[in-house]
């Protein structure tokens, strides 16, 4: 028997699927390679249909629901669109062909429309392929192989702290201030605990340290190994902290914008929180990679092109105000792999990502650290049904991958700590800046500068771009 | 060697639907084999395969003296138990087990016997109730006391009903007192309370509980009030499993792992125990 | 004593992949230190401290499904694929020591109490333990302080010493390891050659693993404060139970479509929040601090008490990944100046 593309079809009730209906009552005849699923709206079509429906064996996925304007829930399809930019810039990046993922409009009486659109979808995808790429990523890879190694590949540096005899990095001249703060806020009971950066007991390292006597302040320091998020410890997740009482933070601009993000999202009230804003003039990305001084090759991949070395939205800002290094100046390294990446074919990029998420161990590091990552129960977590396989095989790697990233579109502010953490040193930093620039392109919208804007997911505009639908 | 993960596949010769989202299932092994050879001490478990959705931790709920089938009780909650409720007589589930440990019939001899159970906990400990009637004369009197937050969620209403009939089982059942609806011919009220109006002698006797943490807590307190010990207090115990072996490190109260020195415990052990349930 | 020469070494691995046998050992992938399978003598680099991965994926791999079911109807058919017979023999050739104990650690789980898990168990038998002992630490080791030294044999069938000549020493530990070098005689000779001196990392003078497992035996200090004062900046990746030689914490799952699929075996993590949760939606250690408590004491608690064996062999990793500095060793030292200060020893918890 030859082979005949499978193609799942997400329809909403309301117009699409009576369209087809209307195609069917009029004997309209079209190829039988669709299977309809129907969903009350284009809206509720999670990105993780789409993934599934390629876990599960699909060629491709056709999305259809009402015109703009024509939703029986008034804007769901015009939310659904603004995630589907989004998704699509997305499997666009990671090599999913886009003739594999068809999006459009198709009303109640546009049977012919449906009907030519699916014999169009049949053929456009019958020309490609099977999709074998995604299926057969199943029960290959190292990790799946029983007995093989996953082969983690590490940061350059293997050792955690640095080396006795490499000197060590000193304070930023605002230190005294900030512990005067910090022993302050303590002493008059205005927090209960501050969360900064400390060395730690036996390494040469810098650590989180929770402040909660007034006598420990002097624990607290700043330096360019500071580059952890700490804001990560604000949401609800980290019950040990919450426990500890109201947190004042230690944040550089940076994670401030994380910070404003986790306010925009009502994850944290800005009454709860006293900011400790420091200035910054770049930190390094690994601490291990400190040899004395902050070479610019060392510093965070979200340090070049940073606008926010001066604090804002802080309660408290210590420091001078700093401006933009030379080393600071862009374009990144991350921005001209991302570019390079887009002029390669979605053949080559697929490669690129397939070899890389192959070597994920589904630690889940990314999300733990992710201050953005908050939910009680990660989708990973959720088993009824198993959305996210455990087993750490390239095909669960991949789709986990595109999980995680479209549920930071247009929210991550690329700390980079998600990059930074990964045992199997993913280039997460290349996807969640690549949904920046789509974020930027297409709503003029960058995460983590404005607490009182509505974050890109959560609105829509009757304007959004559509040429890419039906 | 036998692969210790590989389940016997069972028939489900029965269900019957308990409560809104409760069943029991009469499972009979496909293999006549291991039909012939099964047997089960009472408190001991197994886990369910349900065949795409993975397993659950069940108590072996029917007579360790019945041959050839055993009966299974379970709330759907989850994936597995979702799975399980979707199954009907004639399909096919999977069985590991039995695994843990037991309560000990030998020591409860010629002694009064008090049940003590709540909710979805009365399957659990139904095993041990069969197994003294059905040698009746070996042990001394019987007093079943079984509460439910309301007359929906009572399981096992048809057993009860036998119980009450049998002259040589005192059984009382009661239901919060939001719980009742018309006909309830039991008691009402929370069941410690009820424990202590019945006032069951501590002399020559022994308690076997199981039911939520929250009724443990208060029961174990009341049963004191009345001079029960500690040492006549057994209970059975669950916690998240996955192998049932003393592997996969996720029962463990510290230092114990439910699924091999449990399930059954006295509450003087646990009152020794790391506070990790 | 028994000698295996720099050339004879490589032209032994040459002859075991010759008749396909597995060598696994330490080799550079990406620049990286890592233990691999080699498919040539050559790729074997001996100079690296330790490689990333712990050893044990070759003993305990990340995933493995343990059986296939095909739902027909009402009726299931199963197939058993954790059976015997399937695993190559395998040489881990150039295991650290502290590798090595891990893998005894495994065993004490896996081949426990009468139930074997037989897809360890299989591998376990096929597997020879070539421990290299080492000749230089990193700043993370510290298998002195856990019992351990570079050159302890617990876990190994076979130990090489370097010779000050650049040879091998070899000194079996085992009948396995006798038996490797029976089957392989060719390539090992007699002689005698002074032993290079191995480099313990300096043992942790505040730190003892049997005041430590006195203070753990105590419930009362269950609740200590130290806990949270340590690990409240744990954010349960989960990251340093994938690196553990001894962390044996594994999932078993259905995977696969409406009508056919697998049980697999997976890693799983006690640092992840729903490890323990029951479907009720309660959870025995909702905590980060509880959940590092867990592994803390699983370590130097319940793998001694209930298994009889180490459940920290000092390799250091955890140290090394954990991307917010949580140091396990640094509460070694926590934990044994408070048993100094309370040293009250109470039999296990339940007899």
């Amino acid at each position: 028997m030859s082979w005949e593309p499978k193609i799942v079809a997400f329809v909403c009730n309301w117009c699409t699927y009576a369209g087809a209906d209307l195609a069917g009552v009029t004997r309209t005849q079209y190829r039988p390679n669709v299977r309809l699923i129907r969903v009350p709206c284009t809206g509720r079509v999670d990105p993780l249909f789409i993934i599934k429906a390629f876990e599960q064996g699909a060629d491709g996925v056709l999305i259809s629901g009402c015109h703009p304007g024509d939703c029986h829930y008034i804007s769901g399809n015009l939310h659904a669109k603004r995630r589907w930019i989004f998704f699509k810039g997305l499997t666009d990046f990671v090599g999913i062909e886009p003739e594999r993922i068809q999006y459009a409009w198709v009303s109640a009486s546009e049977a012919n429309k449906w009907a030519k659109m699916v014999d169009q979808a049949t053929e456009t995808i019958r020309g490609l392929g099977p999709f074998t790429k995604y299926h057969a990523l199943k029960g290959t890879g190292t990790a799946a192989n029983g007995g093989a190694c996953p082969l983690l590949v590490w940061s350059e540096a293997w050792q955690p702290g640095i080396p006795d005899e490499v000197p060590l990095p000193e304070d930023a001249p605002f230190v005294p201030a900030l512990r005067e703060k910090a022993r302050e806020l303590l002493e008059k009971g205005e927090v209960k605990v501050v969360i900064g950066y400390g060395w730690a007991k036996r390494q040469r390292r810098i650590v989180p340290v929770f402040i909660t006597e007034p006598g420990d302040v002097s624990r607290l320091v700043f330096n360019p190994l500071c580059v952890n998020n700490l804001s990560v410890y604000l949401p609800r997740k980290q019950g040990d902290i919450a426990k500890l009482g109201k947190p004042a933070i230690v944040a550089k601009g940076c994670d401030i914008k994380t910070i404003t993000v986790l306010l925009q999202e009502e994850q944290i009230g800005r009454d709860g929180i006293v900011i400790l804003g420091v200035s910054c003039s770049g930190v390094i990305y690994r601490q291990e990679l400190w040899a004395g001084k902050a070479a610019p090759d060392l510093l965070a991949p979200k340090c070049i092109g940073c606008d926010v070395q001066t604090p804002r939205l802080a309660d408290h800002v210590v420091g001078e105000p700093v401006a933009r290094s030379v080393e600071q100046q862009g374009p990144s390294e991350v921005q001209r792999q991302i570019e390079a990446l887009d002029r390669k074919s979605p053949g080559e990029r697929w490669d690129f990502w397939a070899e890389h998420f192959d070597r994920c161990i589904k630690c889940y590091a990314c999300s733990q650290v992710c201050p953005l990552c908050y939910c009680d129960r990660c989708i990973t977590e959720k088993n009824n049904p198993q959305w996210v396989e455990t087993s750490a095989h390239p095909q669960g790697n991949f789709s986990w991958n595109l999980v995680r990233a479209i549920h930071l579109a247009g929210r991550c502010t690329y700390c980079g700590e998600c990059d930074r953490v990964c045992p199997a040193n993913i280039p997460l930093n290349l996807i969640n800046r690549k949904l920046a620039v789509v974020s930027e392109e297409a709503f003029d919208y960058r995460s983590g500068y404005d607490e009182k804007a509505h974050p890109p997911m959560v609105v829509y505009h009757p304007d959004d771009k559509e040429n890419f639908i039906r | 060697m036998r692969n210790l993960y590989l389940p016997y596949l069972a028939t489900i010769k029965t269900s019957v639907q308990e409560t809104v989202d409760t069943w029991t299932f009469e499972l009979e092994f496909q293999d006549q084999a291991v039909r012939d050879s099964f047997s089960f001490q009472p408190g001991q478990f197994g886990l369910i395969s349900a065949f795409g959705a993975g397993e659950s931790t069940l108590t072996l709920a029917s007579s360790s003296f019945r041959q050839r089938s055993l009966d299974i009780t379970f709330r759907k909650i989850g994936r597995v138990t979702g799975a399980l409720a979707s199954l009907n007589q004639g399909d096919t589930v999977g069985f590991r087990g039995p695994y843990g440990n037991r309560f000990p019939m030998e020591l409860f001899k010629g002694k009064n016997l008090l049940f003590i159970s709540g909710g979805i906990g009365l399957p659990a400990v139904t095993s041990v109730l069969y197994d003294c009637l059905e040698q009746r004369g070996d042990y001394g009197a019987i007093t079943i006391l079984y509460g439910a937050r309301s007359t929906r969620d009572l399981v096992y209403q048809r057993q009860i009903a036998e119980w009450e009939r049998r002259s040589d089982v005192n059984m009382v059942k009661t239901v919060d007192p939001w719980g009742v609806t018309e006909g309830w011919d039991g008691m009402v009220g929370l069941l410690p309370a009820v424990l202590e109006k019945i006032n069951p002698s501590p002399e020559n006797a022994y308690v076997i509980m199981c039911g939520p943490p929250i009724m443990i807590k208060f029961t174990l307190q009341s049963l004191e009030k009345l001079g029960f010990t500690p040492e006549q207090i057994y209970l059975t115990l669950e916690n998240k499993m996955k192998c049932g072996l003393g592997k996969c490190g996720r029962c463990n109260v510290g230092d114990l792992y439910i699924c091999k020195e449990g399930p059954v415990y006295t509450a003087a052990q646990t009152r020794r125990m790391y506070p990790d349930f | 004593m028994k000698l295996l020469t720099r050339q004879h070494l490589d032209r032994w691995v040459e002859a075991m992949l010759a008749e396909k046998v597995r060598v696994v050992g330490p080799v550079t992938r990406a620049g990286q230190p890592v233990y691999a399978p080699v498919d040539r003598a050559s790729a074997l680099d001996f100079s690296q401290v330790i490689g990333r991965n712990s050893i044990k994926d070759f003993l305990f791999p990340q995933t493995e499904p343990v059986m296939l079911y095909t739902i027909k109807k009402s009726s299931v058919e199963m197939k058993d694929v954790g059976g015997a017979g399937q695993w190559p023999d395998t040489v881990l050739l150039g295991s650290r020591a502290c590798d090595a104990a891990g893998i005894a650690a495994l065993r004490s789980v896996f081949v426990w109490q009468g139930e074997d898990d037989p897809l360890f168990l299989d591998r376990y038998e096929r597997t020879t333990v070539v421990t290299l002992a080492c000749a230089r630490g990193d700043r993370s080791c510290f298998c002195t302080s856990v019992g351990l030294a570079p050159d302890a044999t617990e876990g190994s069938d076979l130990l090489l010493r370097e010779t000050v000549a650049g040879n091998f020493a070899v000194e079996p530990v085992t009948d396995k390891g006798e038996k490797l070098v029976a089957r392989w005689a060719s390539h090992f000779e007699e002689g005698s050659e002074s032993f290079r001196p191995v480099v313990p990392p300096p043992v942790i003078e505040t730190s003892d693993v049997e005041k430590i497992l006195a203070w753990l035996s105590d419930p009362s200090h269950y609740q200590d404060a130290v806990w949270a004062e340590h690990a409240a900046k744990c954010l349960g990746c989960g990251a340093c139970t994938y690196v553990c030689p001894t962390c044996h914490c594994f999932d078993l799952t259905d995977e696969g479509g409406a009508f056919q699929g697998e049980r697999r075996k997976n890693w799983d993590a006690c640092q992840f929040d729903h490890f323990a949760a029951h479907a009720s939606g309660h959870n025995p250690r909702s905590l980060q601090s509880q959940r590092w408590r867990n592994r803390f004491m699983c370590k130097f608690h319940f793998y001694p008490t209930k298994f009889s064996a180490k459940g920290c062999v000092g390799c250091g990793r955890c140290i090394r990944v954990c991307y917010v500095g949580l140091d396990i060793a640094e509460m070694m030292e926590k934990v044994s100046g408070l048993a100094e200060a309370n040293p009250r020893h109470q039999p296990s918890a339940i007899s």
